[in-house]
């Protein structure tokens, strides 16, 4: 561990993001997560879409993929399969993850890829100057949809347990301790992890500190994380308050399967069984001598 | 082309199966080619078939030589076996049928009556009818007809009965048909002893063809193209494997799933081809080398990807196994469509290369050099292979990993990447090697500077894309090897030049190597370049003088060699399977030499015979403007303009 966390991982690089901004929190959360474990950053590999939550890795010194919009999730796979001995972890935001990369997405959750997720919520595209996202509320007024947007948002932390991730978290980048619990968890948790973290766009939307007072602490009501039934229905509640200004917003590790196996410990095991089947290629090719069958 | 000389071993046998998918057409001809091989001789199946399971023309085309294989696809045949006589026209044949000596029709349609013996002629040929009669089950199992017919073909040719039972046995047990079928093949077997050798001699040249058996050369093997570049991968340290299905490259990623777990590798099945792409770069950016391979509608999704390996200096190798399109268009039919794609289908300007294999063997040392220029020049790799290629499978000299391609030593490993980096400019990309490296260690897909920090600056925007393409110049000087001069009985224009010196190109005779010019010069590319050799040689034999080039290496595009062929004659033909003549556009955009498209774009690959036929009547008709013009020059001593 180290007494500044931020400059172990930092590349001398000024964050591009607005002062004042929410992600800078997470980013700050995260690099002391790192630190913590003790994961060098030569260690660890942090990959990203296209967007501001996106541009994360430009500014450490970590290992690092700044990919294509909405492509971070195969080319972790791609990291993972490579080196299974580093870990990895997708900075993504809720139009990178959601809207372009949604079948990603929900193919990495549903194979349980061993991946940290972290998707900044910000529910709209800031980078390209507001338009509204997957989870915008109804109405919101983007560039691109100045009527009103017309559709219901996506809820994230529904989707990842429908579509198979083994945990899901929630939190609020103004509660930087609570953040940074919530990706802790995510990197000791073995399997697919996704931490959602409500992190409002300052400059387009304004600060929203008042959000705070309606987070609700899963873990201080003895939620059960390992039932199903109640996790999806928690998951549910994170946009009420877009309709009832009195409705909390649960945060908290909202679901937590003990039972799934990750695909990385699967690879394992096929390489196992398959160890040594052919030593060499020569050997098939001995196999397709004329006359061996098929 | 293929003459029957008074030696038994330089003949070329031809058996096509033709039914509807589902009859099990390509197990026959699998069957008859792997049995021809068993027995020592050269062997190939080109298999033509319907994007269904069930229903549409589908065909195997079995070749068979004593010596080196014959044109695995061609517009001849000796024998067909006619499943289903609605499939006969279906698709385009080339003239399949002609100088077949027989067509043994096993088709419902025609033979009603069990027991009817009456022959006919189908597509102007002798047919003979097969007495199903003899064989109950058929009427129970109308996909027992492949085996029947197969009975029929080993009695022909002199397959011993025990080859083609093994293999039934060995196909079909999974599926609990073994007795059916066994018994069908026994039923044809018979049948044919008592039907077609006496209605087509015992003397025919190719009764008995297949016995006794051939002494069988030691470092043979029985490969598809499909297979080749799956070995070629594993040959080349490939051990991740991404793909989504897709017609017709899937195979390749059966081959690796079956054998790259034994090497440490993983195959890995995307939801997609973008997936497929992505998992490639991430482990490329990891360190392991990884490919994926698809098929058009892959491709164009890839393009993104490929043009993110380009700039930030990710090596990828991609195969593209293409197939007729555009959108789905014919998914299992042959062309060469996908070159403009590959060249320029990303957006921005990138660096890429693009490789085409023209045969089976090409498949597997091609890919190996695709592992290795993606290492060297730190960019995406596409390799072109088509569905006819992928799907084509015969005999061939066993494949070493350890020779290059044509037998040429590899280019050294240590030398992968000192030129990553260009002139005094220090190796840019990260992928760090480990803790010590003191290299950046993110990539970004956006214009960076040394330290892979996003920049925007002019002065950095005009270094970086100047030594990224720069980069790219080395491939003229180090991969001349990769194109095939053909200059064989072909005298120059001019004096002897470096570049004639280089490829061995006429007499020797430094200063006095000037002749006639040849009278065609032909370009060729993919397995169109393979038919298109033999049919060169054909019209070579009728005393023509024809130069070519057969590029591998299609992109970058390498003008120096295309400038060079108007050193034999100013005419060149370019024969590739489109219909817009992708190659020949290249050539034009890059040179300025205007050449004559020889086309074809139905689904079916050229056969020699067409090629032949197109080139002799370029020539002639030449000639014929060439006689016309100088006639008129000389007429009034002014050239008409118009």
């Amino acid at each position: 561990m180290s007494n500044r966390p931020h400059e172990r991982y930092s590349n001398g690089r000024k964050p591009s993001w607005c002062s004042g901004c929410s992600y800078f929190t997470v980013l700050s959360a995260l690099t002391e997560c790192f630190d913590e474990r003790d994961i060098a950053p030569e260690g660890v590999n942090v990959i990203s879409g296209i967007g501001c939550s996106s541009r994360l890795p430009l500014f450490l010194n970590c290992l690092g993929m700044h990919t294509l919009h909405g492509r971070p999730l195969p080319a972790a796979i791609g990291a993972r399969l490579a080196r299974p001995d580093i870990p990895v972890v997708v900075a993504t935001g809720d139009g990178d993850l959601l809207s372009i990369g949604a079948a990603h997405f929900v193919h990495a959750a549903r194979k349980n890829f061993d991946i940290t997720v972290i998707c900044f919520d910000n529910r709209m595209y800031a980078m390209t100057k507001n338009q509204a996202s997957p989870t915008s509320p109804v109405g919101y007024k983007g560039s691109l949809t100045p009527y009103g947007k017309l559709s219901a948002p996506l809820n994230i932390a529904e989707l990842a347990i429908g579509s198979g991730a083994s945990m899901v978290c929630r939190a609020c980048a103004y509660d930087k301790a609570h953040t940074k619990k919530m990706i802790g968890a995510a990197l000791d948790h073995r399997g697919f992890s996704l931490v959602e973290v409500i992190a409002p766009c300052r400059t387009f939307n304004g600060q929203q500190r008042e959000i705070l007072e309606r987070m609700d602490d899963l873990q201080d009501r003895g939620h059960e994380v390992d039932n199903r039934e109640s996790a999806m229905r928690e998951a549910a509640r994170v946009y009420d308050s877009d309709n009832n200004p009195k409705a909390v917003i649960p945060i908290g590790v909202i679901w937590k399967s003990g039972g799934m196996i990750c695909f990385d410990d699967q690879v394992g095991r096929v390489l196992d069984e398959n160890t040594r089947k052919h030593s060499s290629v020569d050997e098939i090719l001995d196999d397709l001598k004329p006359g061996r069958g098929w | 082309m293929d003459t029957d000389g008074g030696k038994s071993d330089a003949f070329t046998l031809r058996v096509i199966f033709r039914g509807e998918a589902g009859d099990g057409i390509l197990n026959a001809g699998d069957m008859l080619m792997r049995s021809a091989a068993a027995l020592g001789f050269s062997a190939a199946v080109h298999k033509s078939f319907p994007p269904t399971i069930r229903g549409g023309a589908c065909s195997a085309l079995v070749t068979v030589s004593g010596e080196e294989l014959s044109a695995p696809v061609s517009s001849a045949a000796d024998f067909v076996f006619l499943l289903d006589k609605s499939t006969l026209f279906v698709h385009g044949d080339g003239g399949t049928y002609r100088g077949a000596d027989g067509c043994a029709n096993t088709g419902s349609s025609v033979n009603a009556n069990n027991g009817d013996n009456a022959n006919g002629r189908i597509g102007g040929i002798k047919s003979f009818a097969l007495n199903f009669g003899l064989c109950p089950h058929i009427n129970i199992h109308p996909q027992l007809k492949s085996s029947f017919a197969l009975g029929v073909a080993s009695q022909i040719l002199g397959v011993p009965e025990r080859l083609i039972l093994n293999l039934i046995t060995e196909k079909l047990r999974k599926k609990n048909l073994t007795e059916e079928n066994e018994d069908a093949f026994r039923k044809g077997h018979e049948s044919a002893a008592e039907s077609i050798i006496p209605a087509i001699g015992a003397s025919h040249k190719h009764a008995g063809r297949l016995s006794p058996p051939m002494p069988m050369p030691g470092n043979r093997v029985v490969l598809d193209g499909n297979t080749a570049v799956a070995l070629g991968a594993i040959s080349a340290g490939c051990r991740i494997y991404a793909s989504y299905p897709i017609t017709p490259a899937t195979p390749i990623g059966e081959r690796m799933a079956q054998y790259l777990h034994s090497f440490g590798g993983f195959a890995y099945q995307a939801e997609d081809e973008i997936s497929a792409i992505g998992v490639t770069a991430g482990a490329w950016y990891s360190g392991v080398p990884a490919m994926t391979a698809t098929s058009g509608p892959g491709l164009s999704l890839m393009q993104e990807f490929l043009g993110y390996c380009s700039m930030t200096e990710t090596p990828a190798v991609v195969v593209d196994v293409q197939r007729a399109g555009p959108s789905t268009g014919m998914p299992t039919m042959h062309s060469q469509d996908d070159l403009m794609a590959a060249a320029f289908g990303g957006h921005g300007e990138d660096q890429r290369i693009v490789l085409a294999a023209a045969s089976i063997e090409e498949c597997f040392y091609l890919t190996i050099e695709a592992f290795d220029m993606a290492q060297r020049f730190r960019c995406p790799v596409i390799l072109l292979s088509d569905s006819a290629l992928g799907n084509l499978r015969a005999t061939c000299r066993r494949p070493d990993p350890a020779l290059g391609l044509d037998g040429m030593p590899k280019i050294a490993a240590e030398s992968a990447f000192d030129i990553a980096g260009c002139g005094d400019e220090p190796p840019q990309p990260p992928h760090p090697a480990g803790p010590d490296d003191a290299r950046p260690r993110r990539i970004t897909g956006l214009e960076h500077d040394e330290h892979c920090m996003p920049s925007n600056s002019a002065e950095n925007r005009v270094r970086q894309q100047y030594r990224r393409f720069s980069k790219m110049d080395k491939i003229e000087l180090d991969y001349s090897h990769m194109q095939t001069i053909d200059a064989d009985g072909v005298t120059l224009r001019t004096p002897r030049s470096e570049f004639a010196k280089k490829f061995n190109i006429g007499n020797g005779d430094e200063d006095n190597d000037a002749g006639p010019p040849a009278d065609l010069c032909v370009v060729s590319w993919g397995l169109s370049s393979a038919m298109t050799r033999f049919a060169v040689a054909a019209l070579r034999k009728r005393g023509l003088k024809i130069a070519c080039l057969y590029p591998r290496l299609l992109f970058p595009f390498i003008s120096g060699h295309y400038l060079k062929l108007l050193e034999f004659c100013p005419r060149i033909a370019v024969v590739e399977s489109n219909y817009t003549g992708q190659l020949a556009s290249m050539i034009r955009m890059y040179t300025g030499i205007n050449t004559i498209p020889v086309k074809k774009y139905c689904g079916d690959p050229f056969t020699p015979e067409e090629i032949e036929a197109e080139l002799y009547n370029i020539i002639q008709m030449e000639n014929f403007i060439l006689d016309i013009s100088e006639h008129e020059a000389g007429g009034d001593g002014e050239v008409p303009h118009e």
